[in-house]
This record gives C-alpha cells, sequence and structure tokens, in this order.
C-alpha cells in the first residue's frame, strides 16, 4: 500500500479495527456463538435504530420492526456476507431498504415492496466491493459538511437528529413545527450532500486503482 | 477511455460503486463530486435502490453521536425470529383486536374494572431487569358495532368514552399484572395471569379485554409488573404504591427489586 500525505479532507485506505472486530464476530456467530451475534446487535444496534428514525412516516413501533427485521435478515444471511469485516455498513443497508419496503407497502400494496427489496444476498455483494475506507476520516468529513451548511432549517434539523440523537425525526417535526415529509427531506438532502463526498473519495480510490 | 457524462448517471454510478469504471474516468468523477453540485446530489438522494455507498453514509452519519443501545427484549425476539422459519410478522396484533372487538362487541369484552395502574417512562421500551418486559396498547373509540381501533401512544389524550387493549410481550415466560395507578386514588390492579414468552393480548376468560376509561379523568398510569416467580397481590401493592403520576419511575424505587416494569400514559379527558 502506497502512503500518502495527511491530507484533511481524504479518506486514507487503512483498516479499520471496529471492522476486525465485526469480522471476528461474524466468524464466532456463524460457529453458533451467541454471544458473537449479542456484540454484533449491541454494536450496530444504534446506527440501525437510526437510519429507521430518519423516515418521519415510521412511527416508534415500525422503527422497532425495522430494526428487528434488520437483524434478523442480517443474522440468516450472516454466512453469505462476502466481507465479514463490513456486516456494519451492510447491516445499515438493510435496515434503510426494510424501512424503505415498508413505506412502499403502505403506500401502494405488497406487490410493490416486493419489487423494492433487494435481496439481502446481493447487498453483500455490493458491500464487498467498495474500497475500504477510514472511519475516523469519514467521520471529520461528515463533520465538516455539517459546517458548511448554510444556518436554517436544514442545519437545524441535521443538528438535532445526527449531533444530538435523541429525537426521532418525527419527534423533530412536531418540535419545530414542521410537516414530516418536510423534516424527512431535509434529512435526505443532507445525506445526498454526505453521499456525494464520499462518492468522491470512492471514485478518487477507484482512480488509484482501488 | 469512454466519454462520461459531467453529471453522475445511473450507468457511471453504478460503474463507480462496482469498480468497472476505468482509473481515468474515475479520477475525472472524483474531481466533478468533489466540488459542490446540486444535480447530482439530486440524483444520489433520488436514485431509488439501497446499496452498499448508503450503508457507508449511514455508517459515518452513526458515527456522529451515539444511538439509542440495544436492550434484552428486542434481543430476545430476533432470536426468537431466528428460531422460527420465514419472518411473517406484520402489523397483525392492531387488526386482530379489531376483529376480535367487531365480532364480540365492545361491551361483551370489556374487563372487570377493578383497580386500574398507570406508569411513566414512554413505554416504548421496557426496563429490562429480572424479565425483558413491553407494554402496548390500542385505543378503541367509537360506537360498539362499528368501533375504532387506533394504536396507542404513551402520553395522548384520550376520550374517556374509549377504551384500552392491552398487550404484553415478554423475553420470558413470567407472572404478570397489569395496573392502573393515578395521582389520587389507591392502585388498581385489573389483571394478573402467568404468561408465555412473546406477546399476548390481554384476555378475560379467553375473550379479548379492554380497558373503560368512562369515569375517569386526568393522567392515568397503566404498569406491566412482570416477575419470574411468584407475583403475589401484596407484592404488586407494595410496587403500584411508589407508581403514582407525576413522580418520576426509576428502577431503584423501593419495593421494585427483581420486578420488570413497562409503563405507558394516557390523559383522559
Amino acid at each position: 500500500m502506497s502512503v500518502r500525505p495527511p491530507v484533511t479532507a481524504k479518506i486514507l485506505l487503512l483498516p479499520s479495527s471496529r471492522g476486525e472486530e465485526d469480522a471476528s464476530c461474524v466468524a464466532r456467530a456463524l460457529s453458533g456463538e451467541r454471544a458473537a451475534f449479542r456484540a454484533l446487535y449491541d454494536q450496530h444496534r444504534p446506527g440501525v435504530h437510526r437510519v429507521a428514525r430518519a423516515f418521519a412516516a415510521l412511527d416508534a413501533d415500525d422503527v422497532d420492526d425495522v430494526v428487528q427485521e434488520s437483524f434478523v435478515r442480517a443474522f440468516r444471511s450472516l454466512s453469505r456476507l462476502k466481507d465479514p469485516a463490513r456486516f456494519g455498513p451492510w447491516v445499515l443497508t438493510i435496515a434503510r431498504n426494510r424501512a424503505l419496503s415498508r413505506l412502499a407497502r403502505r403506500r401502494a400494496g405488497e406487490q410493490l415492496a416486493g419489487d423494492l427489496a433487494r435481496e439481502v444476498e446481493a447487498l453483500a455483494e455490493d458491500a464487498a466491493a467498495m474500497p475500504e475506507t477510514h472511519p475516523e476520516a469519514e467521520l471529520a468529513l461528515v463533520r465538516r459538511v455539517i459546517a458548511e451548511l448554510p444556518d436554517g432549517g436544514e442545519k437545524e434539523t441535521v443538528r438535532l437528529f445526527y449531533l444530538e440523537g435523541q429525537l426521532s425525526a418525527r419527534e423533530i417535526a412536531m418540535r419545530l413545527g414542521v410537516g414530516k415529509s418536510a423534516i424527512t427531506m431535509r434529512l435526505e438532502r443532507f445525506r445526498a450532500k454526505v453521499k456525494r463526498r464520499i462518492l468522491a473519495e470512492v471514485a478518487r480510490l477507484r482512480g488509484e486503482g482501488s | 477511455m469512454t466519454h462520461i457524462p459531467t453529471h453522475l448517471g445511473p450507468r457511471a454510478y453504478r460503474r463507480l460503486l462496482d469498480g468497472t469504471l476505468e482509473e481515468g474516468e474515475a479520477r475525472e468523477m472524483a474531481r466533478h463530486l468533489e466540488r459542490e453540485c446540486e444535480v447530482c446530489e439530486a440524483f444520489l438522494a433520488t436514485c431509488g435502490e439501497v446499496d452498499a455507498l448508503d450503508g457507508q453514509v449511514d455508517g459515518a452519519l452513526a458515527a456522529l453521536s451515539p444511538g439509542a443501545d440495544g436492550h434484552d427484549l428486542e434481543f430476545a425476539r430476533i432470536e426468537r425470529a431466528l428460531r422460527t422459519p420465514p419472518p411473517q410478522r406484520r402489523r397483525a396484533p392492531v387488526l386482530a383486536v379489531a376483529a376480535a372487538v367487531a365480532v364480540a362487541g365492545i361491551a361483551g369484552l370489556v374487563a372487570s374494572r377493578i383497580h386500574p395502574t398507570g406508569g411513566g417512562w414512554t413505554g416504548e421500551k421496557g426496563v429490562a431487569r429480572a424479565v425483558p418486559l413491553r407494554l402496548r396498547f390500542v385505543v378503541i373509540e367509537g360506537l360498539p358495532a362499528r368501533p375504532g381501533v387506533e394504536k396507542g401512544t404513551s402520553g395522548e389524550v384520550v376520550d374517556s368514552s374509549a377504551s384500552l387493549q392491552f398487550e404484553v410481550e415478554l423475553g420470558r415466560s413470567a407472572d404478570v399484572a397489569l395496573v392502573r395507578v393515578s395521582a389520587a386514588g389507591a392502585p388498581e390492579p385489573f389483571f394478573r395471569q402467568r404468561l408465555r414468552a412473546g406477546r399476548t393480548s390481554v384476555t378475560v376468560g379467553g375473550s379479548p379485554a379492554a380497558y373503560p376509561l368512562r369515569e375517569l379523568a386526568g393522567p392515568q398510569r397503566f404498569v406491566a409488573i412482570a416477575a419470574e416467580g411468584p407475583l403475589d397481590g401484596e407484592r404488586i401493592a407494595r410496587a403500584a404504591a411508589v407508581l403514582a403520576p407525576p413522580g418520576r419511575l426509576v428502577p431503584e424505587l423501593p419495593g421494585l427489586d427483581g420486578l420488570s416494569l413497562d409503563v405507558v400514559e394516557v390523559t383522559v379527558r
């Protein structure tokens, strides 16, 4: 691996210790160790919960269902995860998929939900194809995106949801006196900015042959 | 080199993710994406399918602040689901209650009002102590012939003409009591039974039972109390005595040793 100078905005190609721990837990879980399933659940439940809570159209029970379904699906398909170190991003992807499927089912009936839901196996392959990035650098990048947001409703929503982390999107809508869909939209718009910046890093790494 | 559009499109995006975009194209795309671009952000916000980039982004966002920790009851639910073949669980409870109520008629289903009790934290998560426990409820309103059934939310205001149907979820089998507690008056236990692990709708004599709110006013706590061992009347009374609103409910309160509690609260108007 080539050593690159520490450029502030860049995500470095370093192994993540979190990923290593996850890989170890996945291996132990596959051998039937209950404590390893629990460790994976404890480690990633907060993130999975947050993904579901960002959809203001989901109530607290829906969110619980999404969390449960996500872990059940992930644990059932654990052996198909091509890169066990990427359990975290994988289960978050499943959670997002579950939340969207639930909303689609509500909007358009069971058939559409079936069409929308991608199999966890396909998501497992996607996860393995991504270049490895450094979580701390990603976090710094996200903080920078937040700092660059102009003051206003979107920044306030992001602050309440991601930085304070106590309220769901639905609760933020009530607190700010804004429609639920507006809050979901603000969070999605912010996610798109983060996505663009992280994708830029993915592209940079691809450009270097990663 | 194949030409790639300046802005992201479905094809370039997919090739970028799966690593089939040529290195030169990837570099060009990286340079483009490093700059503010509303077109690309709009594409990324709406490009539909959930993929690995979503997982990566959500992972980075999750690191911004600590989220809600897991708990024994939820993990037990996951383990139970893993032991059973394909998950078919849908939002059945509300419908099940509605159907049951519609068939039997509300009047005949109402549990005998003995003495309800209420509770203080949100009820969104049970306090997992001896037995993982969660209490949910639905609000039944309207005419007995055409009852309206809505999922209940702790903290909501409910009309005194409504009734509440409770569902208890346990991580393992336990003795369970439901008690109503209000600011004034003695706690009222109205249900006591040994229940199995999983979700159980409260029934009386085998029929779904709803708790009527008529003649009540103001904040009412409904508390589920569970113990692995026997839960006698004296123990229930001791626990209920410290649970009246508006006091804060904390596990350290006297009388709660070894008990699991979950609470929902409604204000009756």
